[in-house]
């Protein structure tokens, strides 16, 4: 049965029952946590599922045979994406593409990670550091690039931070509000990992430096944990006892030679993109959800390194280039705010969970679900990375 | 022409050389930069590629670039969180310099006194010796005598 693009839903959510750094728990056992209770929250059975869309965790999951022999589904569309966070917008689309065409019904789209510090000592890892960008010849999509030093995400995006606190005049203080409000958020979310460690604009500057500009606590966390969405059409969820949150706009990473460099935005000028006056394209997953950005309840972004926010703002037209730090000033990141952003505290402050933790928050803002940090009236949220993806979720 | 200044051995991890872009690090190991130059349209590129991004065609010859210019974003890396062998190097100063060859490029600066974390600072080009007689680029602010 074919379904059209505005019928494509999410029904049922599911995480591993805690997140941490070191949790004891196999991949395999946290996804099956999450699986359980994403189907529980369903009201589906395992043999409802006939879908099975993941990325293999970062940096590593579990594999999608071996998930589904373990659980023993029984699967006919299949989709899997490599170890790395980029791809959970591709994920979610592409499970929504193969319930519009008819290739599935439902599709559990599955998310895990585990660390080196926890579950992995027991296992081989998945690459290793030789799977890592910053291997590629002459650098990698994060700007790293070995022989130069800056072999990390985290150095070359500080780079980022820099050249764009240089041409604006954004200051270390503005860096600080981004992280001291996403931890803010987190201290409402008690799945957050420091979401009882409170940070302030005074004890942000206690942090160590790691690359200059760049303190520990820029940097998202490396953590463990499991994330489930469950896809359907809208005739099989009216049938559910949880109110479907519809997948209403999709768009994809934003791939040439200006967003190489994956956590910085077209025009600043890093790693080999030119630099230019910057005006934002306009954006397709606007239209077609047929919501206005001035109707958005909530912003969600793949939140990496704090400076990320600054490129999503001014990459999807928040605000003109080099205003971001003013637009969070007078906005503020709270569930409050006129714009409330990352209400669950992001890869930051709840925990590094690709973006799938917060396509599950997003589900709960929307359903009502969110507690003591629900966005009051949520009908429309938007999911935004700096490489230019992004899905739009309404109710 | 373009004869960067010897700045010691290369403490980091090996360059990935094979023979697509083993011309690169072998110029840089005699002290000069090398990069391809399109031989249908003249777009000089980095990175080494074997196409050229701007006419897609694959015939190329390697001329010599000049690497000095100005800095135009530069870090100070306080803790070796990557590969361990950059722990026995922190702190130190990388980034990206705009050369006055009009291409932007990435590498270590030397640099003493922390001028060169300032956009804009005057750079020179340098190389570090590493095994394999092949060279790693780096630049050299004018503190460092």
């Amino acid at each position: 049965m074919k379904v059209s693009a505005e019928d494509v839903c999410i029904v049922g959510i599911g995480q591993s029952q805690r997140f941490g750094f070191d949790l004891g728990k196999s991949p395999m056992r946290l996804q099956v946590e999450a699986f359980n209770a994403a189907l529980l929250d369903s009201g589906l059975g395992r043999g409802d599922i006939d879908g099975f869309a993941t990325a293999h965790g970062s940096p590593r999951g579990v594999d999608y045979e071996e998930f589904i022999s373990a659980v023993g589904l029984d699967i006919s569309y299949v989709d899997q994406a490599w170890s790395h966070g980029r791809w959970a917008t591709g994920i979610v689309a592409h499970a929504a593409l193969a319930i519009m065409s008819g290739m599935a019904d439902t599709v559990a789209v599955c998310n895990t990670t585990s660390t080196g510090k926890g579950y992995q000592r027991y296992l081989k890892a998945l690459g290793g550091s030789g799977a890592k960008e910053g291997l590629r010849d002459f650098g990698g999509g994060h700007g790293e690039w070995a022989v130069t030093g800056v072999d990390t995400p985290g150095a070359a995006t500080s780079l980022v931070a820099k050249r764009y606190m240089d041409r604006y005049g954004a200051t270390r203080d503005d860096l600080a509000r981004v992280t001291v409000g996403f931890r803010e958020n987190a201290s409402r979310n008690p799945m957050a990992i420091l979401g009882s460690k409170p940070l302030t604009m005074e004890s942000y500057y206690d942090e160590p430096v790691i690359t200059d500009p760049f303190r520990r606590c820029d940097y998202a966390l490396a953590n463990e944990g499991s994330n489930v969405l469950i896809v359907t059409s809208r005739e099989r969820a009216a049938d559910l006892a949880k109110p479907a949150v519809t997948i209403a706009g999709a768009q994809s990473v934003r791939a040439n030679r200006d967003n190489y460099v994956l956590f910085s935005r077209p025009g600043l000028g890093v790693g080999f993109a030119p630099e230019y006056p910057f005006v934002p394209e306009r954006q397709r997953v606007y239209d077609m959800a047929d919501v206005a950005q001035s109707d958005l309840d909530g912003l969600y972004l793949y939140d990496s390194f704090s400076s990320n926010l600054w490129m999503v703002l001014e990459q999807f037209g928040f605000c003109a280039e080099g205003e971001a730090p003013d637009w969070i000033r007078e906005n503020g990141l709270s569930p409050n705010s006129p714009l409330p952003v990352n209400t669950n505290g992001g890869l930051m402050a709840e925990g590094h969970f690709s973006g799938y933790a917060h396509l599950v928050e997003m589900v709960r803002q929307l359903r009502g679900e969110a507690g003591e940090r629900q966005i009051a009236d949520a009908h429309a949220l938007q999911w935004a990375t700096p490489w230019g993806d992004s899905l739009m979720f309404t109710a | 022409m373009t004869d960067l200044r010897p700045v010691g051995e290369y403490i980091g991890p090996a360059p990935v050389v094979h023979p697509d872009n083993e011309n690169y690090w072998k110029a840089l190991g005699r002290g000069t930069l090398q990069l391809q130059r399109c031989s249908s349209c003249g777009t000089v590129r980095f990175p080494v590629a074997p196409v050229c991004y701007h006419c897609g065609s694959q015939d190329d010859d390697w001329v010599d670039v000049a690497a000095g210019g100005s800095v135009s974003a530069a870090i100070r890396v306080e803790r070796a969180t990557g590969d361990s062998v950059w722990a026995s190097q922190v702190p130190f100063i990388a980034g990206q310099v705009d050369t006055s060859s009009g291409i932007r490029l990435p590498g270590r600066i030397f640099c003493e006194c922390g001028g060169a974390l300032e956009h804009g600072a005057t750079v020179e080009g340098g190389y570090l010796a590493a095994p394999g007689d092949y060279g790693v680029l780096c630049f050299v602010h004018g503190c460092v005598k």
